[in-house]
């Protein structure tokens, strides 16, 4: 399978990962261990294995969780600009989800709760926060999706990879098919 | 399947260790940094983490008085990652079924410690959640650094045609 097969598989899992991060309720399951993340990185290489006529090694697993992580990111952020819109149009906003996860953090002392909001009453923070946001969300996505793509071939590639590039020994040449038998030694 | 570890492997560790590292120390300097009054960067570690965990008090360790910025499963499997990022664990690549194996064995652990409470079979500890945690994140770790390591050999960005473009002209 080549670079392009890797695409369907990358776009199918980073798409699910995207939406399902993105959606207000059903993206509190990214909180048992990142698992739409490593989940969408493990789907992309369950796919990608399924197809693929050779042994996938785990660097082509990590490169498609990498893939997924990406994509994920792109499709979560594209989600959350109109969901943004519409808490904007509820007259909520981005900040005012900021506080009310700033109510939801346990043990917080009140001065940082209250530095947050001194921060968030500026003009312009809204753009800042989501722009960090989601640089922070594409870091953390695409390490966990790397990690997802490299779980998912160990578990589903069950065959023996024939050569890995840069790993054990150099492939043994096979003899020549077509050669005519030796003639009987001259006793 | 097994291979002596070269520079490529030594570096992709390494790369994967200052990563979960980094990560490691964000969640611990949450606390830290709440305890010392600077609470604006604090505040910050927080709410990021607060994506990729639930933060429940009772479920995160305490340290300065104040929770950490995970709980004590994720805890458990970023310290995991980072430490056996730091050690060669080559020998779960010896063959596909021995990796798999490996895996499931970590993975399992993992799975029923999270979902035998809901059913009432089995309660969780801090310490269970956090071995646990370790251990998924120990087994992980080599995978990924194995998984970088033939990354960064087969360089798959070399075959992209905006290697071979030149900018052409000039001023002179």
């Amino acid at each position: 399978m080549n670079d392009a097969g890797m695409l369907k598989p990358a776009l199918i899992g980073g798409v699910l990962l995207g939406i399902l991060s993105a959606l207000p309720v059903i993206s509190l399951f990214n909180c048992i261990c990142c698992a739409w993340v490593i989940g969408g990185g493990i789907l992309a290489a369950y796919l990608y294995v399924k197809d693929s006529p050779v042994a996938v090694t785990l660097g082509r697993g990590v490169a498609l969780g990498l893939m997924t992580g990406i994509i994920g990111t792109i499709v979560s952020g594209l989600f959350m600009v109109p969901l943004f819109m519409l808490w904007n149009r509820g007259g909520v906003g981005i900040m005012g989800q900021v506080r009310e996860a700033l109510e939801r953090i346990p043990n917080l002392p009140p001065e940082a709760e209250e530095s947050i909001r001194a921060l968030s009453e500026r003009g312009g923070m809204d753009v800042l926060f989501f722009a960090t946001s989601l640089i922070f969300m594409l870091g953390t996505y695409c390490l966990v999706a790397m990690l997802g793509g490299a779980i998912g071939v160990a578990i589903f590639e069950r065959r023996k990879p024939n050569s890995t590039p840069g790993y054990g020994p150099p492939p043994t040449p096979e003899p020549p098919v077509n050669i005519p038998p030796p003639p009987p030694p001259d006793m | 399947m097994k291979a002596p570890e070269h520079g490529i492997g030594i570096y992709a560790r390494f790369l994967l260790a200052a990563a979960w590292g980094i990560l490691c120390l964000s969640f611990t300097a949450a606390p830290v940094l709440a305890a010392h009054a600077c609470n604006k960067t604090a505040a910050i570690l927080y709410l990021f983490f607060s994506f990729i965990c639930h933060q429940i008090p009772e479920r995160s360790f305490l340290v300065c008085g104040h929770t950490l910025a995970v709980c004590h499963r994720c805890s458990g499997i970023y310290l995991g990652l980072f430490l056996a990022a730091l050690i060669d664990l080559s020998f779960i690549h010896k063959s596909p079924r021995v990796r798999r194996c490996w895996v499931l064995a970590a993975t399992v652990p993992l799975v029923l410690d999270a979902l035998l409470p809901c059913v009432g079979l089995w309660h969780s500890g801090d310490l269970s959640r956090f071995l646990t945690g370790m251990l998924f994140g120990t087994a992980a770790a080599p995978l990924l650094g194995r998984g970088v390591t033939e990354l960064l050999q087969e360089a798959p960005w070399r075959r992209f045609p905006f290697r071979n473009l030149s900018l052409k002209g000039g001023l002179s």
